[in-house]
């Protein structure tokens, strides 16, 4: 069971509700077909869709901008190419996300060192708009940053898992395909990231 | 569900850089181009590569149907007696000869038989280059 029970995801916010999650699946079905059908152009909505969610998935695992900038370019490459691959009946993002991670995780074999420690590159997407602005969305921002940093400071497994899990929506099972691993080890994973992200957030 | 799950959901990353998008559909744009042009090029080449093999297959059909065309008008304007009671040619070799007399129906059956010859060793010579 997934935490947002679907497998579906947004552009950028919090997984859709069970109806938009549906509405989603129906346009990136239709999408698929008529890039099958030999319309290119057809994947262009697909980008916008997954891009934003990708980039942070990559970002994520990478610790590195142009890194993530790179591979998120690189899995909507290979997902156009291999669309053919594709499995109709199962949701799109998991298996997009899939590719993401591979090529994240051959990244970091080839740029390790350029990968930083915790990324400090976090810039929320909501910036306090003027000086006025209710402390509660001040705290709001700052919280935000804080978890994303939290997050990823976590070993590599445990962030990847942590943001396809939770964030992504997706199930067990398919984090543990993504990530080459266990459903076993998904949730040990789950298990020690959630240790250390409530040890870090509750330390001042 | 726990605070720190209902938090994660909402987990906000880095924005993506403004261009990306145009980036990745100029590349996407790129491969679609390169795959139209390679399809094209394919088609071009399996029409290129067929058409010797059409114009074989048409000489034997055409062989064909003049050898056989021939031989039914021969029967039908008498000059060749068909005997249903026994096919077997009764006076060997002769039989045989007088059978084939020169004729304009039997230029027709050997044109058509030189045609269709030709066709299947057209034929055949294509195969190899298919295997």
């Amino acid at each position: 069971m997934s935490p947002a029970g679907h497998h579906g995801s947004s552009a950028a916010g919090p997984v859709p509700a069970d109806g938009a999650a549906s509405v989603e699946i129906g346009a990136v079905r239709r999408a698929v077909l008529a890039v099958r059908g030999g319309n290119g152009e057809a994947f262009g909505p697909i980008v916008e869709r997954y891009q934003q969610r990708l980039f942070g998935l990559a970002m994520m695992m990478t610790r590195h901008r142009e890194g993530a900038e790179e591979v998120t370019q690189d899995a909507f490459v290979r997902a156009f190419s291999r669309l053919h691959l594709y499995d109709e009946s199962r949701p799109f993002y998991p298996w997009l996300a899939t590719i993401a991670v591979r090529l994240a995780q051959n990244w970091l074999r080839s740029h390790g060192r350029e990968s930083q420690r915790v990324s400090p590159l976090f810039e929320p997407d909501r910036e306090p708009s003027s000086p006025n602005e209710p402390v509660d969305s001040l705290i709001t921002i700052e919280r935000e940053r804080q978890l994303w940093q939290s997050v990823a400071a976590l070993p590599s497994g445990e962030r990847t898992a942590v943001v396809l899990y939770y964030r992504d929506g997706m199930k067990v099972n398919d984090v543990a395909r993504a990530l080459g691993v266990t459903g076993g080890t998904v949730k040990t994973l789950l298990f020690r990231a959630r240790k250390k992200l409530r040890s870090a957030l509750e330390t001042p | 569900m726990n605070p720190l799950a209902s938090e994660l959901q909402c987990l906000q990353g880095p924005t993506a850089p403004a261009g990306m998008s145009a980036t990745i559909a100029s590349r996407i744009a790129r491969i679609d181009e390169q795959r139209q042009t390679t399809a094209s090029a394919v088609r071009e080449d399996v029409g290129a590569a067929s058409r010797p093999g059409r114009l074989a297959w048409f000489s034997v059909l055409l062989g064909l149907s003049l050898g056989v065309g021939a031989q039914v008008y021969r029967l039908a304007a008498g000059e060749l007696p068909l005997d249903l009671i026994s096919l077997r040619i009764a006076g060997g070799l002769q039989s045989v000869v007088d059978l084939a007399q020169p004729s304009p129906a039997m230029a027709v059956l050997g044109g058509g038989v030189l045609l269709a010859l030709a066709g299947t060793l057209a034929l055949q010579r294509e195969v190899p280059q298919h295997l």
